[in-house]
């Protein structure tokens, strides 16, 4: 599904955020990326769409490879959801945002109407579509820009902290959506908890490079292993003695 | 710098407005843009001492606001912020051009004055035209309208993307003046000295912000051009429009309205 082969990645600047990563996903697999401030999740994550290209090494979507004439190709096929839904949101209302992609890969009106109705359904938000993007509230933003990348019907999805904003209710609401959401997630995030609920294989980043990878009960419950990386356990298994 | 969030509502109540459902906004898109076309460029082929001939113009903004429902105050509060850049070039007519045009009851009136005057009306014709505009069709309408009329691609899209930047903008200099004054809490607003830094950064942080949107749209196909709902031709009521306004702007221009409604009632 999603292979990544010893890439490096260089901010124009020379600040060298990723050092020969390596890593594969399979199909339908819920895989997470954990690690510190800096570590290079989100950085990582704008490699598998071409934002930034790896000097060396390459990444294969479904066996596209990531390079300048496949773009188009590869982010049909690969949605992001942003860090922040502010900088993804950018038309003058939540229906123009959901379609925005859809309309610049071809898709008639009459088909963007009825995906965009569809999403709206899944998601419990067929009253905000007509809302002005940024009169919505921090959960509501987020669930507009994750409809607006779903719609576009991904076999991929990249979330970059997606419970970050979000109160304890919303954020269960999104987890269940999540679980139930059967694509291939690639997830970076702090939310340990989260991760261990819903990924199946977790990533540890430490400095650029993979510092391990494996089970996420078994990776984030090693409290020597996660010491080491930087992070603590998730909130259920510390444990209140 | 006050009222940073006010304009941002300010832009967002003219664009509400666009939401509306009345005669006028239910017009095509292209055919307000060339109607307004037509209008800026007869106001501007107005010559400058023409100040009287000027006045009756207002109707037709006055007409289209009343139709499309459009609130006085949504569009003087716009039209105020432009005014000041008119002034600029107004002021300078005043002090240049100081001979007597005529004499108005026993007041010398300067043909400086009289341009003066009339560059303020242009100004305020033209800007509340535009504004109209932009309260009776919503962007994606402006836009697709401009791409009906054959203006390139790009030219739309730097125009939609400008429009989408300024918000930016704002919205960073209000959460930015924000954290300043919650640290600074004796003052009423930026200390000049804290200025040039508050605004190196805006300007840094917005491109980063830009950035990000940029990166968020190519993630989802964008490839330089935004791709709009499907065109239509201008149907005939489109055309009928744009003939009847068109017909009155002419006769405007070329009837001297004020004299031949004075000399009805001499
Ligand atoms: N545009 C940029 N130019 C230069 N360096 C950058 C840029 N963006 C990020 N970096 C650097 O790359 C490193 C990794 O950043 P990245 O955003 O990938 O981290 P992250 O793991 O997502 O962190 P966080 O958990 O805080 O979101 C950081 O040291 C950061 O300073
Ligand atoms: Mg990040």
């Amino acid at each position: 599904m999603l292979k990544i082969e010893s890439i490096s990645v260089t901010y124009p600047d020379g600040h060298k955020v990723l050092e020969h990563l390596d890593f594969h996903i399979e199909k339908g697999e819920t895989v997470g990326i954990v690690g510190t401030n800096g570590a290079g999740k989100s950085t990582l994550l704008m490699s598998v769409v071409g934002i930034l290209i790896p000097e060396e090494g390459r990444i294969l979507v479904e066996g596209t490879e990531v390079c300048k004439k496949n773009l188009s190709e590869i982010r049909r096929r690969a949605g992001v959801v942003f860090q922040n839904p502010d900088d993804q949101l950018f038309m003058s209302n939540v229906y123009d945002d959901i379609a925005f992609g859809l309309r610049n890969y071809g898709d008639s009106e009459e088909t963007v109407r009825e995906k965009i109705s569809g999403i709206a359904g899944v998601l419990g938000i067929e009253k905000l579509l007509q809302s002005h993007s940024h009169k919505l509230s921090g959960g509501e933003k987020r669930i507009a820009a994750l409809a607006s990348i779903l719609v576009m019907e991904p076999s991929l999805v990249l979330f970059d902290e997606p419970t970050s904003f979000l109160d304890p209710k919303t954020r269960r609401k999104l987890m269940n959506f999540l679980k139930g959401l059967e694509v291939t997630k690639l997830i970076a995030t702090h939310d340990l908890d989260m991760a261990l609920e819903i990924c199946d294989r977790v990533l540890v980043l430490k400095d650029g490079a993979v510092f391990a990878e494996g089970r996420a009960r078994e990776i984030l419950a090693d409290e020597k292993l996660m010491d080491a990386a930087g992070l603590e356990l998730p909130f259920c298994m510390q444990g209140i003695e | 710098m006050q009222d940073i969030k006010s304009s941002i509502s300010q832009m967002n109540a003219l664009e509400l407005s666009a939401q509306k459902n009345t005669i006028i906004h239910r017009l095509q898109a292209p055919v307000k843009i060339i109607t307004t076309v037509i209008y800026l460029l007869i106001i501007i082929s107005y010559g400058q001492g023409q100040v009287s001939r000027l006045i009756p113009c207002f109707f037709y903004p006055a007409v289209v606001m009343a139709l499309g429902e459009i609130p006085f105050k949504t569009i003087a509060g716009r039209l105020l912020i432009a005014l000041p850049f008119s002034l600029f070039a107004g002021i300078s007519n005043l002090m240049f051009s100081r001979e007597t045009a005529f004499i108005l009851g026993g007041i010398a009136v300067t043909a400086g004055m009289v341009s003066f005057a009339s560059i303020m009306l242009k100004t305020a014709l033209c800007v509340t035209a535009v504004l109209i505009l932009i309260a009776t069709t919503d962007m994606n309408g402006l836009a697709y309208g401009m791409l009906s009329l054959r203006v390139p691609p790009v030219i739309v899209t730097q125009i939609m993307l400008t429009y989408r930047y300024i918000g930016v903008i704002a919205e960073e200099a209000s959460v930015m003046r924000h954290a300043y004054l919650l640290r600074a809490p004796n003052e009423k607003g930026i200390r000049m000295k804290d200025m040039g830094a508050f605004l190196g950064q805006l300007i840094i942080r917005s491109f980063d912000r830009s950035e990000r949107i940029y990166n968020a749209m190519k993630c989802r196909g964008y490839e330089g051009r935004i791709a709009y709902s499907d065109r239509e031709k201008i149907s005939l009521k489109g055309w009928a429009y744009i003939t009847v306004t068109s017909v009155f702007f002419l006769l405007l221009r070329f009837v001297n309205v004020s004299a031949l409604v004075g000399s009805l009632f001499l």
